[in-house]
């Protein structure tokens, strides 16, 4: 296998996030193109990265193939990308993946691709009442803000006004972040529910939000008392997607 | 200073039958240690065995005090510095142990065991045995007998500066410290692993990190006691985490519990991947709570990826994880965990970190009370035998928390909806 993505960068912030839920990664080659799901130790979390052939500017299939990876090690190293540097990835003999930034010369690392036992991973089906879209840098603005506040935020979607509400409560503070289209925080907003309401670790949310960068929208699902997904569109068409399993008291 | 004052009438009548509330007697603790060293009263000279034993200060820091102890006795003084050994002991013992060790000490800089010290050259003889090793302190100025009596200060015999110190009696050093000591291009966590794994005592390996005779040569340093045994602690329990991370997850939550001393221990073992909280409720009155009625609570934790940052509730953090670890890869299983600790007003010794790993692996070597597979009934069981109650021990505790109020994304996948 060998594909080649345009955009380093994107993988180096999309794999940042992703490397803050799990440990270890397996990315699935098949003709389709590369996808990773996986769960978060604690089983919170679910990720989903995929990119279709359609999103990648080479694509050389051979046959399906499982690529371990220690998310640690693949961090690092994409953490060298720079600006204009596109990626290539190759799986190459000996069970060893090549990471190459073209760029400015070529640069060339190897990682051994780790025996991972790829779990099936479920897909899963929860009935959303919101969508909203929104610029990602908005949603991380919004958990950076709350973050010092409390461990948990509370979303609240009024279908009536048409805005979100993001809180925050301790016992020393009380925050709240209100949004929506007419205040140019939102892009668009659709609810089902006249009041949705549900609460999510701060943690995870803040994890998840260092891919803001990478992306260029985010759709935010969510209904009361369900998990919440996250929905990055990256640049060529990829995507990355998280869902967040509610605090419920 | 003292705030705590036993009316000494009440002493006349109870005679160590523990009156005062305290869970050891004062009295008896002190007697025990003066009898011990009265032979040395007005010398300036002290002949001994060291368990073997050594106390590195940390204040000062990078020139430290250092120097070897030992009690007036000769023989097999081991016990006197072997926490490993003293869980089964009355805690007047303990404290006898303790104040009757004698220390003459020295200061010098940190930097010395890579820069060759003919003082320090002594000091490896003394704690790199196994056995302990007769010894010779000539002491600049006679220590004082009198043993300072302190709610807030850890007990601790005399102390004197050093004049000289003979090695009088050939020390034993076994293979493995002897392996770790003269090679000088094994990591520090490397050797501290590596000993564990021979069976060398937690509390050995301690000693031998505080004296710098581990590590790459160029980094050896002196590493001030407090934070020696911290560092082994955490570096052993590090390791084991690593290797439980591949074991599957236990199938039920079990519950230990353990009382000793004033002291309540509870381990919850929940199936789970790891992850560990540590929490203590002090009472007041209790060592480090000075405050008239409030009880202060303090917790920590980590996740499966564990901390980056030193837990603020301390080093019994660490000592409480190397027990569970233990524990877990004893098992070959892996869990979440939350240990909690409640120390009440009769327990008021700044005794060390010790005393939380061993009650824990004492804990750890009973059978659990409680194994099931509904979490309420461990609710219940923490509300029935704790005496801060369940709902502020959840309040406080993240994983608790984690557990009653977070779902599992696992919850809502297709095929369940059937």
């Amino acid at each position: 296998m060998k594909l080649r993505f345009k955009d380093a960068r994107t993988w180096r912030y999309t794999m940042n996030a992703v490397g803050k839920i799990i440990d270890e990664a397996a990315f699935r080659i098949t003709s389709e193109g590369l996808r990773m799901k996986a769960i978060d130790p604690s089983r919170i979390v679910m990720v989903d990265f995929n990119l279709s052939k359609d999103s990648l500017d080479e694509f050389i299939y051979e046959k399906d193939e499982i690529i371990g990876v220690n998310m640690e090690d693949l961090v690092k190293i994409l953490r060298r990308a720079l600006k204009n540097d596109e990626l290539e990835l190759e799986t190459i003999e000996g069970n060893r993946l090549a990471v190459v930034f073209i760029g400015r010369g070529r640069r060339t690392f190897i990682i051994p691709s780790l025996e991972t036992i790829a779990e099936e991973v479920p897909e899963l089906k929860i009935p959303f009442k919101v969508q909203i879209k929104m610029p990602p840098s908005i949603f991380r603005d919004v958990v950076k803000e709350l973050e010092p506040i409390s461990d948990a935020i509370e979303f609240i979607a009024k279908k009536d006004e048409e805005k979100l509400l993001a809180r925050a409560t301790s016992d020393l503070a009380e925050a709240e972040i209100e949004l929506s289209i007419e205040n140019g925080a939102l892009i668009d907003f659709k609810a089902e529910e006249e009041e949705a309401r549900a609460i999510y670790t701060v943690d995870y949310l803040s994890d998840i939000s260092t891919a803001s960068q990478a992306a260029d929208e985010l759709d935010f699902y969510f209904a009361t008392a369900v998990p919440c997904k996250i929905d990055y569109t990256l640049p060529m068409g990829g995507r990355l997607t998280f869902y967040v399993a509610p605090r419920v008291e | 200073m003292s705030t705590f004052r036993i009316d000494p009438r009440l002493c006349a009548v109870c005679r160590g039958r523990g009156w005062c509330g305290l869970s050891y007697c004062p009295l008896l603790a002190k007697r025990i240690a003066s009898y011990k060293l009265k032979r040395v009263t007005g010398s300036r000279e002290l002949f001994g065995s060291s368990p073997p034993s050594v106390f590195v200060g940390r204040y000062g820091y990078p020139v430290v005090n250092i120097g070897p102890s030992a009690p007036p006795v000769t023989g097999d003084t081991s016990i006197y510095d072997l926490p490993e050994k003293w869980i089964d002991l009355k805690l007047e013992d303990i404290l006898g142990y303790r104040w009757s060790l004698i220390t003459g000490s020295r200061r010098i800089d940190v930097d010395a065991p890579r820069r060759g010290d003919s003082f320090l050259d002594k000091i490896y003889e003394v704690v790199l045995s196994i056995k302990p090793v007769d010894v010779e302190l000539i002491l600049e100025k006679p220590p004082r007998p009198v043993i300072s009596f302190s709610e807030y200060e850890p007990p601790q015999g005399p102390r004197a500066p050093l004049e000289k110190v003979r090695v009088v009696a050939n020390p034993r050093i076994p293979k493995p410290i002897d392996r770790v000591y003269n090679d000088f291009d094994l990591k520090a966590s490397d050797a501290i692993i590596l000993l564990y794994r021979e069976g060398i005592p937690v509390s050995m390996i301690q000693k031998i990190l505080s004296i710098g005779a581990v590590g790459y040569y160029r980094y050896r340093r002196l590493v001030p006691t407090r934070w020696s045994i911290t560092a082994v602690d955490s570096t052993i329990s590090e390791y084991l985490i690593d290797k439980i991370k591949n074991y599957q997850e236990i199938n039920n939550i079990m519950v230990f519990l353990r009382r000793f001393y004033d002291n309540l221990f509870i381990v919850v073992f929940y199936p789970g991947k790891w992850s560990y909280e540590w929490m203590e409720a002090w009472w007041p009155g209790s060592t480090w709570n000075p405050s008239p009625s409030e009880v202060v609570v303090e917790a920590d934790h980590e996740e499966y990826g564990g901390r980056t940052t030193y837990p603020e509730i301390g080093g019994c953090y660490y000592a409480s994880r190397l027990a569970v670890a233990e524990y877990l890869y004893r098992i070959k299983r892996q869990a979440t965990v939350i240990a909690l600790r409640e120390i009440y007003p009769g327990f008021n010794l700044p005794i060390g970190v010790w005393f939380v790993r061993e009650n824990l692996r004492a804990l750890l070597k009973s059978k659990p009370i409680l194994v099931t597979s509904d979490f309420r009934e461990v609710l219940e069981l923490i509300d029935r035998e704790t005496k801060l109650g369940v709902k502020k021990w959840v309040e406080k505790s993240y994983l608790l928390r984690k557990i009653l109020y977070y779902k599992s994304i696992l919850e809502y996948i297709g095929a369940s909806e059937k």
